[in-house]
């Protein structure tokens, strides 16, 4: 008597399966301003970890506004929690052939581009035909041209650049630390008021890489191609002593780890530990102007350099509107609104561009910007900058880190 | 029989579960990988299953969902034992169940945290001389801060699912009773408890299987190790493709966990369904 009812069900599921026909425009060797025509007035979900508001505020009331006016592209905002889980999805969703996928834009660096690239779960090489790509970015910069030593191949688009920095509080320590060396020192003298996030968070990770190139003779051996996981292995074990040399020095004497950098914000916030740390230099004056962070906070590099990675946008294999994808991509790499990225009352962070392409009045704009107490100047930055090591070896270290350090 | 009408639903989720059981098995023997070739192994639970990290997992899964379960039916029985006739207390107990478990975590972190609004009001009232002399009772190693948080959320959960029958035996057996000369007391132990226990258990059956699965609270309360299993199959499944089989099978013993619970909440009943004709 309900049979009808199990029809109707299964019906409804295979729609659901089904895939929509593909699109037989083709935006990669299309002429742009067809490109641009046939984008206008389409919706493209961005899909970007969500952690920062002012990194949201920036996408939603000065990107978002700005794309919709020039190009008539609608930009939804996907707040998620790390580009990993996306990377996954995209994997499961090429597995079962599902060709319409629900993101347009996926904002991605190192192991995660990596995975997405080589299992080709990435539409391009779309880059190249940015108009925005090929006026202002230095396509053959080094720092851009490669992702975590793996080559873009115009599988993403520069979008900006990070670079590791430590957050202190100056009316509390005077003189911050300026080697790994010296931050054993202080972590000793002042038993309780480090920690850092434990890997695999970002911010984690990324700290026990930079205390990596210092504690075992410098970045350079970690960058070469010949490097493989055993040899890592090996070589990262004055890591492993050093991390185990300063844990019962560290917050809650080591017995537990922040869980992610949001967690050791807090207890940066609130008192309960004096530095934080991060992979955006402009984080600090960030949570200072909110009033998080207190009015005193500065952050600090190390004399020997922090790391520093490009950060990239990219479009699933199966975005529904690959079109629409570049057309925003490409207003996101403006001079217009990277200077407004660059600019602390948006979010503070590096350009992606190269300036010495920009206008005169794009130039002037520039330098009237000032990006806080907190931040250090472009420059000094600039002079500190060290690369990344493979994206590959990175698991590597985080679960070296789960057995030498945690579970010890 | 009553199950039939919703028969096309039970198809439905039966598929669905099924299928998703039957999937996750398959990629965690390598039969079918998200990439790559297919290879039938049984490293990811050779892998899993001799590790350390995963006993004391599975430890301190089973410590924070008894104890909490315990700790939440004990109190949810007093509650409706002393002040669950009152409206307000109904009214009140709305409130944590409107809560996420993510945002009870986090208030647990904001109100019992070393530097939280307790230990600042301890100060401020000169009971501590500084915040660090405060107990440490979020991501703790014995988990008294998950315990907390899932207290919080679980009592009111359980006072629901059981006080409506209580309510109902009240009503119509425990006056007979009173009549016939029970006490108060005789009344409730007498008549209540043995008519209402079967619900009870499946309410903590339900609480005890929710906790070995979820992850908010754990995650946010926990300490990086012992991990509770939740939290490991979690960062298992987001770190490489590699682990991914060994997450499934972190998730495998989770089910296990839970299969357990219910198996002995049902035998329970059963056997109790052996003596007596139930309610």
């Amino acid at each position: 008597m309900k049979r009808w009812m199990y029809c109707v069900m299964i019906a409804c599921v295979c729609t659901a399966c089904g895939a929509n026909p593909p699109a037989s425009f083709d935006p990669l060797r299309a002429p742009w301003d067809e490109v641009l025509t046939e984008a206008s007035g389409k919706t493209v979900h961005l899909a970007m970890w969500g952690g920062s508001e002012s990194i949201n505020a920036y996408v939603d009331r000065i990107v978002a506004p700005r794309i919709k006016q020039t190009a008539g592209v609608t930009i939804k905002r996907v707040p998620i929690d790390d580009a990993k889980d996306l990377v996954n999805k995209l994997l499961l969703e090429k597995s079962e052939r599902k060709t319409t996928g629900t993101i347009d834009i996926v904002w991605i660096n190192g192991e995660n581009f990596r995975t997405a690239k080589t299992n080709g779960a990435l539409f391009g090489p779309f880059a190249a035909q940015l108009p925005n790509v090929q006026q202002h970015v230095d396509v053959d910069a080094p720092d851009i041209a490669y992702d975590f030593g793996l080559a873009t191949d115009g599988y993403e688009a520069p979008w900006g650049k990070a670079q590791f920095v430590f957050i202190y509080d100056q009316a509390k320590i005077p003189n911050p630390p300026k080697s790994m060396e010296q931050l054993r020192t202080w972590v000793r003298d002042n038993p309780g008021m480090f920690t850092y996030p434990a890997p695999p968070d970002f911010n984690g990770s990324a700290f026990i890489r930079q205390a990596l190139y210092e504690v075992a003779g410098g970045h350079e051996p970690f960058l070469e191609q010949t490097m493989d996981a055993q040899q890592l292995s090996g070589r990262a074990q004055p890591l492993w002593a050093y991390l185990n040399e300063i844990e019962p020095f560290l917050w809650r004497a080591g017995k537990t780890y922040p869980e992610n950098i949001g967690k050791l914000d807090m207890l940066y916030a609130s008192g309960e530990v004096w530095m934080s740390m991060g992979y955006d230099p402009a984080r600090a004056a960030n949570l200072v102007k909110n009033n998080t962070f207190p009015k005193t906070t500065r952050t600090f590099v190390l004399d020997k350099g922090t790391l520093a990675n490009t950060h990239y946008l990219a479009i699933p294999f199966n975005a529904p509107q690959q079109t629409a994808a570049m057309v925003a991509i490409n207003e996101m790499l403006s001079p217009e609104l990277q200077i407004a990225k660059f600019d602390p009352n948006n979010w503070g962070e590096d350009m992606a561009l190269d300036a010495t392409t920009f206008r005169e009045q794009q130039r002037a704009a520039l330098q009237r910007i000032h990006r806080g107490e907190a931040t250090l100047p472009t420059d000094v930055l600039a002079k500190h900058r060290l690369p990344e090591m493979r994206g590959d070896l990175v698991p590597v270290l985080e679960e070296g880190w789960k057995n030498e350090v945690a579970r010890k | 029989m009553k199950w039939q009408g919703s028969s096309p639903l039970l198809l439905l989720m039966g598929a669905y579960v099924c299928g998703g059981i039957g999937m996750a098995v398959l990629e965690s023997v390598g039969a079918a990988p998200l990439i790559g070739t297919p290879r039938w192994t049984l490293d990811a639970y050779v892998h899993v299953l001799t590790a350390e990290w995963l006993v004391d997992g599975m430890w301190l899964t089973m410590r924070i969902a008894l104890v909490s379960t315990g700790i939440a039916v004990g109190c949810a029985v007093m509650i409706c034992m002393c002040i669950g006739h009152f409206a307000l207390t109904r009214t009140l107990l709305l409130i944590p169940l409107a809560v996420p478990h993510l945002v009870a975590a986090l208030l647990t972190v904001w109100i019992a945290g070393q530097s939280g609004w307790g230990a600042r009001m301890a100060h401020a009232l000169g009971i501590v001389d500084h915040w660090s002399d405060v107990p440490i009772l979020t991501n703790d190693t014995f988990g008294w801060g998950i315990i907390f948080a899932y207290v919080w959320k679980e009592v009111p959960f359980i006072v629901l699912f059981w006080l409506p029958i209580v309510v109902r035996i009240r009503e119509e057996w425990v006056r007979v009773a009173r009549v016939h000369g029970a006490s108060a007391w005789r009344a409730w132990w007498g008549v209540v408890w043995p008519l209402s226990w079967p619900s009870l258990a499946i309410g903590s059956g339900i609480v005890c299987v929710f906790v070995i699965g979820a992850i908010e609270v754990p995650y946010v309360l926990g300490v990086t190790h012992p991990a509770s299993l939740s939290v490991l199959s979690f960062e298992l499944y987001r770190g490489t493709l590699v682990e991914r089989p060994q997450a499934i099978v972190v998730a495998l013993c989770q089910m296990l966990m839970c299969l357990v619970v219910l198996a002995i909440v049902l035998f329970c009943i059963w056997r109790r369904g052996q003596r007596h004709a139930g309610w």
